[in-house]
């Protein structure tokens, strides 16, 4: 009787249990809205009369707000500033629309100052993570950025990209007082030196993938010709030189070849060169013209523009195989292509009916949309983390950098260098 | 055995107090025995002085005397007054007379030492008479003390017994009384407790009966309310894609075919309380922003009002549900 009882029990307990499993109701949310994440950067509370010379968590804001995922509250707004997180009252600022803050204090120390910051997700009033850096007093930015990264990181599961640099190419001056620069800045445009200056074109700057060296094309032998530049020492290395075109160098990722395009054998066509031992390889051969070659991520193949059907499209070469495979269909011009670093996507100059515009392609979909409304944007360059896009365009009929969110949905303009500026190319992480 | 001692002793006391009693006992009894004999003798001369003449005064002072020290010397007189026999008639008379007194006197001091001597044996007799009824006293004293003691030990013991005796019968009443009543209180408690249960069987019966109507018309309403509440809730997946809606921000890192879900926890005031990431779509701003969706919710009134409508559907259905972010037309 007993044992009937229990067996019974067990089973109406499993009946239920089931029955719950099966019952457990399910919505499915299929809809959402495109929004930003909304964070409040709190400016910083600073324990010192004398004043700082950057404003750190200006800095913080401006870049995360450049990655085009967060939406900044401005300072205006803040009803307090908390620098400790009992004094943060999270009611408000959850009824100020935040999803995140970030507070943070520093005080001077002998040789620079300490920064202790705090992130904290206001809808479940939880602290995602706080840190204490110590760091001397000149590398106010490096600290700025770092810590966006890592808020980045927090937040969005990716690598943040802040603490990157760029380097592009400056034009000023006319005729004879005509002046090239390379010059490398920060991510954010902060902070540009000068690593070449010439009286002569520079054009197409590369990083290697260990963010060691540059390649560039100068023409400051009144000849095209490729040269590789450690960023360290400063120290340039002229390779070997062909006729005719030398140019548009790319590293592969182990930083032993350059892919580049000459056009010693008659048109323009993709080579390979051995940086070691200056053997050569010749990817394409069409009468066309094929150039600005990029690699993929995997090394495996190399992207480059080719007019051969008629109009400038970009095609992928297998290395091994030579094997040649058109990407882009949409449109009558698409070049200068670059890859993001899960090769999943696409960036290139596109034309339409406007101008010439920055456009991406999902290369797993082939859909392309265009994410740039001006009209003579070029030279695209991809953030290592794939969040944004650098890009050179005419703002008021002189050339600047701009960035546009991978997704389409923030434009900014870099602060403005002296003369024009083009041929951004954004470096790989730097560890 | 610790008695024992004491017991000695005490035999001890009584034995010298009896000897000490006897001495000074017997010492009297020796006084006592020479005081008569003076006694006697002293009221044996006054007699003598008050029958004898006045010439015989000096004489009879001797014989007063004579007797007193030593009976020869009484025969001394005797012969003093047979000398003066002869003198003459009168004095013959007198001499017959006199022997006659002398007779008489002997006689009667013979009746007298007769009687002395019945007296003394008299004495003798009730002194060894006293003696022996001292002694029998004494005996019987002992005796009697002995007895006593004994009496009064074997009393003691009888007390003690009687005592112990009464003690015991005393606990035993007592334990007896307690045992009844325990007997008692257990079975007034079991009657109490029959009773109580006779009675709680009797009110769980009707309460049973109570309940067993509430529970039919609980029932009958918690299946109307249900019903209801079924009816409401036929449109709460709708509406809480509605409510979701606004507030799932879906990050730009989002792909077609992304999927995350969550377990979400409400009050019966419809309140949010805990949402749990049951299954990741691998992409972290994703999986946090489906979290946020909820939690940006906070509540859903019409949840609230099926909870109050019924409480058991709402408990069945929606206090814990799942939600599934799946965005669609995404632009990747």
């Amino acid at each position: 009787m007993v044992k009937w009882n229990i067996k019974n029990l067990c089973l109406v307990l499993l009946t239920l249990m089931c029955v719950n499993a099966n019952a457990e109701l399910l919505v499915e949310i299929t809809e959402g809205v495109d929004q930003p994440t909304n964070i409040a950067v709190v400016p910083f509370g600073w324990n010192s009369d004398s004043p700082l010379v950057e404003d750190i968590s200006a800095i913080i804001a401006n870049d995360l707000s450049r990655s085009g995922m967060f939406k900044l509250m401005s300072k205006e707004n803040m009803l307090s500033s908390p620098a400790t997180q009992d004094q943060i009252f999270f009611r408000d600022w959850r009824i100020s629309g935040n999803d995140f803050m970030l507070i943070g204090s520093m005080k001077p120390t002998g040789a620079g100052l300490i920064a202790t910051v705090e992130l904290f997700d206001i809808l479940t009033e939880k602290k995602i993570w706080s840190q204490t850096i110590e760091s001397s007093n000149n590398d106010l930015r490096d600290i700025a950025h770092y810590i966006a990264d890592e808020v980045f990181q927090k937040i969005t599961g990716i690598r943040g990209a802040f603490s990157t640099k760029v380097v592009y190419v400056t034009v000023e001056g006319l005729g004879a007082a005509r002046k090239y620069r390379l010059q490398m800045a920060d991510a954010d445009g902060a902070r540009p030196r000068t690593i070449l200056s010439s009286n002569e074109p520079i054009l197409s700057p590369t990083w290697s993938r260990d963010g060691k060296k540059l390649a560039y094309v100068s023409f400051e032998t009144t000849k095209p010709s490729i040269y590789i530049q450690h960023l360290a020492t400063g120290k340039r290395q002229k390779i070997q030189s062909f006729k005719g075109i030398n140019g548009a160098p790319a590293w592969d990722p182990s930083g032993n070849r350059l892919a580049l395009v000459l056009s010693k054998d008659g048109n323009p066509e993709i080579y390979i060169l051995d940086l070691t031992s200056g053997n050569l390889q010749r990817l394409t051969r069409h009468f066309g013209i094929d150039t600005e070659p990029t690699w993929s991520a995997d090394g495996q193949s190399i992207l480059f523009t080719s007019d051969r059907a008629g109009k400038p499209q970009i095609y992928r070469v297998e290395i091994a195989s030579g094997a040649i495979t058109r990407l882009t269909y949409k449109g009558n011009y698409n070049s200068r292509g670059r890859i993001t670093q899960d090769g999943r996507f696409l960036t290139m100059v596109h034309r339409d009916e406007n101008g010439f515009h920055i456009a991406v392609q999902d290369l797993t979909t082939d859909r392309l949309d265009i994410l740039t409304n001006s009209r003579d944007d070029e030279s695209p360059t991809i953030a290592p983390n794939g969040v944004v896009v650098m890009y050179a365009t005419k703002k008021n009929g002189k050339g600047v950098l701009a960035g546009v969110s991978l997704d389409g949905k923030i434009k900014f303009t870099m602060p403005n260098a002296s003369g024009d500026v083009r041929e951004p190319a954004w470096s790989p992480f730097l560890d | 055995m610790s008695y024992i001692l004491p017991v000695i002793f005490a035999v001890a006391l009584h034995a010298m107090l009896a000897f000490s009693f006897l001495y000074t006992q017997f010492m009297q009894l020796q006084q006592s025995r020479q005081m008569p004999r003076h006694i006697q003798a002293q009221m044996y001369d006054i007699k003598a002085l008050s029958t004898a003449t006045k010439k015989a005064e000096t004489k009879a002072k001797d014989v007063e005397l004579a007797p007193e020290k030593t009976p020869p010397k009484s025969d001394e007189v005797e012969k003093v007054v047979e000398e003066k026999k002869p003198d003459n008639q009168q004095l013959k008379d007198q001499q017959a007379a006199l022997q006659e007194q002398q007779k008489q006197r002997e006689v009667e001091k013979e009746k007298k030492a007769l009687e002395r001597k019945k007296e003394q044996d008299k004495l003798k007799d009730e002194l060894a008479k006293k003696e022996a009824d001292a002694k029998k006293q004494q005996e019987i004293e002992s005796k009697r003390k002995l007895a006593a003691k004994d009496k009064a030990e074997r009393e003691k013991a009888e007390q003690e017994k009687q005592r112990k005796a009464e003690q015991a019968k005393k606990e035993q009443q007592k334990l007896a009384a307690q045992k009844k009543a325990e007997q008692d209180k257990k079975r007034k408690e079991e009657q109490a407790a029959k009773k109580k249960a006779a009675d709680k069987k009797r009110q769980l019966a009707e309460k049973a009966r109570l309940k067993a109507l509430e529970k039919q018309m609980a029932e009958e309403e918690q299946f109307a309310a249900e019903q209801i509440a079924k009816e409401m809730a036929s449109g709460v997946d709708g509406y809480i894609k509605r409510m979701l809606k606004g507030n799932f921000h879906i990050p730009t890192t989002a792909r077609n075919g992304i999927n995350a879900m969550v377990r979400i926890k409400l009050l019966p005031s419809g309140r949010v309380v805990a949402v749990e990431l049951i299954q990741s779509s691998g992409n972290a701003a994703f999986d946090r922003a489906a979290e946020q969706a909820v939690w940006r919710t906070e509540s859903f009134p019409k949840v609230a009002d099926i909870a109050r409508t019924s409480p058991a559907y709402f408990n069945r259905e929606l206090r814990t549900f799942k939600m599934s972010f799946k965005p669609e037309e995404l632009r990747w």
